[in-house]
């Protein structure tokens, strides 16, 4: 260097200057923070990470399964979840069903209650029922719970919400009517818009009772503090009646959208679990992370939706045929890294009043074998030589592997002469489209169970089932199968009506069915008490943290 | 000046408004709306909802409410967060992107100007190139490489730093985030400092007080002025893009910011919250032009004096 010693003395004393007026302002909370991970009292808190976050803590406004999973904690319902995901009774401790299985009586827990120590009564209940169905609460969900007399016609303002039927009969006894025999009402009940509301809290607070300072639940957890994409804090909550067993002090989830910084974070100790993994990192993971992987089969089905309405896919050999072409376990092997099941049945596996779901006839034969025969399908309707030429395009919303699948089928459609256009959109789109269904041919949908029972996936295929049967399925002995499957009260004929209507949608192949899905999970081994489930449900009460 | 300061405020205003009003209408040109999900909801339903929101209105009259709201402060509720109005939301989340961007830039601005400096004044050969080569390094590095190559430097293999999180602002959960934004600005800044530092040293003015035997720091005070013209009219339009949070690098250190909110609100058409983080935007743009504006008038009288009406 050969600049003069005054000029090298300027520079420094300039910059100085500079540091000494700048350095307060990164002010004093810059450095007091400092050594404050350390400073706090050893509690059992469980960090974990989650795939997004809750976009309402009102139980009647909440949409989605990261709601569904909080709201669990916060509220208890009149039954709820085991550390297996089986249903349990929660705030009723016994019920009774009359003989025509429209009028059941709960009896509820005299030592139920409320964070405030208030008592969780049966007017709790109707209160909820009553707000849920009420048209102006605008609950998204509230058709889940139409199994209640009025139900409908009260969320369609046809009604007063008075007519609902569920009212409390004494001090500990709820009673709740049906519109029809519904088999599987116990297990709706475990859903999230079937939690008991704190009636004066919401009253004073209006839609503001979700704030930390006003929110009052019932769940063996309450709410400490949430700020959206940062933090939601749980705490225990002492007047929860099995509190004695709940071990953790709090709880707290984080908002992780981006899964290959949550792994970095989950690899580093700072949450102990987070509830995906990045799928092209699935080399890595079971390589290195294979004792706290988890990929365990979950109740929801990936498929893709014929426009039925339309030709060619009005043609039940067309849609087979398309179908029989598809090598599922190279979609769930390859493109998904084993993190999805091949599909051959609508009803994913693992339902236990379901049992073992129905399957496609040609599910065992050999994919050459269904390759020939898929052809001659095709050829029966029309198509490949000597006919015409298939042109299908294939619509789905943008990921990486939606894509990736659609390419995939795109090739494998080539061998029987079919042509395959793409077209992404982004999910607001896709989902816009297919709520307003303009003629399209093959659509990508999916669907996961609100409740486990083999209903809540058959009900899609339902004519009357206008805004979930993407594929405008139409059949008369389809409609007359699940209608008769409601009514029916012995759970084993119940059970082989259902599998008489799911094999019928399968050789119908309205819904093309591809894969099943699995919940992956990353899971510390500190986490005791932790259980794999198909409801992918891991309540805090049964956790405990090891150091 | 104050002249400046006029003639800036009388067309950012209708530039606001114009901003606002294309906003609001080109958000509803995009399919679909923000009760639409995964899983559809029924008709009725779905019409009840938009009766809630008021979204069942003719348009105008929407933009026309919007508008009125607007005179009051209150940029609406959100309608995916739905438990808060956006107001709340930006309440906590623009400190927190602001404090970390106004870091970055102030790393930037002192890292930047220092690696300028060296850059321009240095004799040798390796010097300039040096600077140059480094800047280049910094600018090209997308952040979506810097950020994780810091997590996983620090953060999984040296533990010296958190991966993620944001720990109510802990100073540890801000030092890579802060890296990660200073990084591409300070390449910048070095070499637009370095370009107009070495073109106002050679200026005759420096020349005649080198000729006067001026001490060095004297000299550099001169230069510098004149250097930090470009500098500046960089520095406004980058504030306000990164004070008001980047997306990428909020999402990947988990930080509640505003970033977050722009991708979602548009993946998610939140109207309300789009419109709030366009106006905050535009705001903060407007703001620092003018900012801009009001300092080179300062660093160079000929601004002020091509300014005045002739």
């Amino acid at each position: 260097m050969s600049g003069r010693p005054g000029q090298r003395l300027g520079l420094l004393r300039l910059f100085c200057c500079v540091a000494a007026v700048l350095l307060p302002a990164f002010g004093p909370g810059f450095f007091a923070n400092a050594g404050l991970a350390g400073s706090a009292p050893a509690k059992m808190v469980w960090h974990r990470g989650e795939l997004g976050d809750p976009g309402s803590l009102d139980p009647h406004k909440a949409t989605t399964l990261i709601e569904s999973n909080i709201l669990d904690e916060l509220f208890e319902g009149l039954v709820t979840l085991d550390a297996r995901g089986e249903i349990i009774p929660g705030v009723a401790s016994s019920w009774t069903v009359d003989p025509s299985g429209t009028v059941y009586d709960f009896r509820l827990r005299s030592d139920a209650k409320w964070s405030n120590g208030d008592r969780v009564t049966p007017q709790d209940f109707v209160f909820a029922f009553r707000r849920l169905m009420a048209p102006r609460t605008g609950a998204p969900y509230a058709n889940v719970l139409y199994t209640l007399k009025n139900a409908e016609k009260i969320n369609k303002g046809k009604l007063p919400v008075e007519d609902l039927g569920a009212r409390a009969l004494d001090e500990t006894t709820l009673e709740i009517t049906l519109e029809q025999p519904a088999p599987y009402f116990i297990s709706q009940l475990a859903h999230m818009t079937a939690k008991p509301l704190h009636q004066k809290s919401i009253e004073a607070f209006e839609s503001d009772f979700v704030r930390p300072a006003h929110m009052v639940t019932n769940g063996p957890f309450m709410l400490k503090e949430f700020t959206p994409n940062d933090r939601l804090v749980l705490v225990k909550n002492p007047y929860y009646y099995d509190a004695a067993h709940v071990a953790l002090d709090a709880e707290i989830f984080y908002s992780l959208e981006d899964r290959s910084a949550a792994l970095r974070r989950f690899m580093a100790g700072e949450i102990l679990s987070y509830d995906d993994v990045p799928v092209e990192q699935i080399g890595f993971v079971r390589a290195h992370l294979a004792e706290v992987f988890k990929v365990t089969p979950n109740l929801g089905s990936y498929f893709y939706a014929f426009d039925t309405r339309h030709k060619p896919f009005d043609d039940r050999r067309v849609r087979q045929a398309l179908s029989m072409a598809i090598d599922r376990e190279f979609l769930a092997e390859r493109i998904w890294g084993g993190t999805m099941d091949p599909g051959y049945s609508f009803v994913p596996p693992g339902i236990e009043s379901y049992g073992a779901p129905a399957t496609v006839a040609w599910k065992d034969i050999d994919p050459f074998e269904r390759e020939d025969e898929a052809k001659r399908l095709l050829a029966d309707a029309g198509f490949g030589p000597g006919g015409e030429k298939l042109e299908v395009e294939i619509r789905f919303n943008n990921s990486e592997n939606h894509r990736a699948t659609a390419v995939a089928i795109a090739d494998m459609w080539k061998t029987l002469g079919v042509e395959t256009r793409l077209l992404a959109t982004d999910a607001t789109t896709h989902y816009a489209f297919l709520r307003e269904k303009p003629p399209f041919d093959i659509a990508r949908s999916g669907w996961f169970a609100d409740y486990p029972d083999a209903q809540n996936f058959l009900f899609l295929g339902q004519s009357d089932n206008q805004a979930l049967n993407v594929a405008s399925f139409t059949n008369k002995s389809y409609d007359r199968l699940t209608r008769e499957a409601q009514v029916e009260a012995s759970p084993e004929r119940r059970s082989a009506i259902l599998h008489e209507a799911e094999a019928l949608l399968l050789d119908e192949q309205p819904f093309l069915v591809l894969l099943t899905y699995k919940s992956r999970n990353l899971v510390s081994p500190k986490l005791k008490g932790w259980e794999e489930n198909v409801r992918d449900n891991h309540p805090g009460r049964y956790i405990s943290i090891s150091p | 000046m104050l002249r400046i300061f006029l003639a800036r405020v009388a067309t950012a205003v209708p530039a606001f408004f114009i901003i606002i009003a294309l906003a609001f209408f080109l958000m509803r040109l995009a399919p679909g709306g923000p009760f639409d999900s995964e899983r559809a909801l029924d008709p009725e339903i779905s019409k009840n909802l938009r009766r809630i929101y008021r979204l069942d209105l003719p348009l105008m009259q929407q933009f026309w409410l919007y508008l009125q709201s607007l005179a009051h402060g209150d940029l609406g509720p959100s309608l995916h967060w739905r438990d808060f109005s956006v107001n709340e939301l930006f309440a906590k989340a623009l400190p927190i992107s602001a404090a970390l961007g106004a870091k970055a830039m102030l790393v930037a601005i002192i890292a930047g100007t220092a690696l300028g400096l060296v850059g321009a004044t240095s004799k040798g050969r390796i010097g300039p190139y040096a600077v140059d080569g480094a800047a280049i390094f910094g600018v090209v590095l997308p952040v979506f490489v810097v950020a994780p190559v810091l997590q996983l430097g620090f953060g999984l293999t040296l533990h010296a730093l958190p991966v993620g999180g944001w720990n109510d602002g802990a100073w540890q959960n801000q030092v890579l985030p802060v890296m990660t934004l200073a990084l591409p600005q300070i390449a910048i800044v070095a070499r637009l400092m370095q370009a107009a530092l070495r073109d106002a040293l050679a200026m005759p003015h420096i020349r005649t007080l080198r000729a006067f035997g001026m001490p060095g720091y004297h000299i550099y005070i001169h230069a510098l002025r004149a250097a930090f013209a470009p500098v500046v009219s960089y520095l406004g339009l980058a504030a306000a893009n990164v004070l008001t949070g980047s997306v990428v690098v909020e999402t990947i250190f988990g930080i509640p910011g505003m970033g977050r909110y722009f991708v979602d609100g548009a993946l998610g058409r939140d109207y309300t919250l789009v419109m709030g983080t366009v106006i905050v935007v535009a705001a903060a743009v407007l703001l620092f032009n003018l900012i801009v504006d009001l300092i080179l008038a300062w660093l160079d009288p000929r601004v002020r004096y091509d300014a005045r009406p002739r």
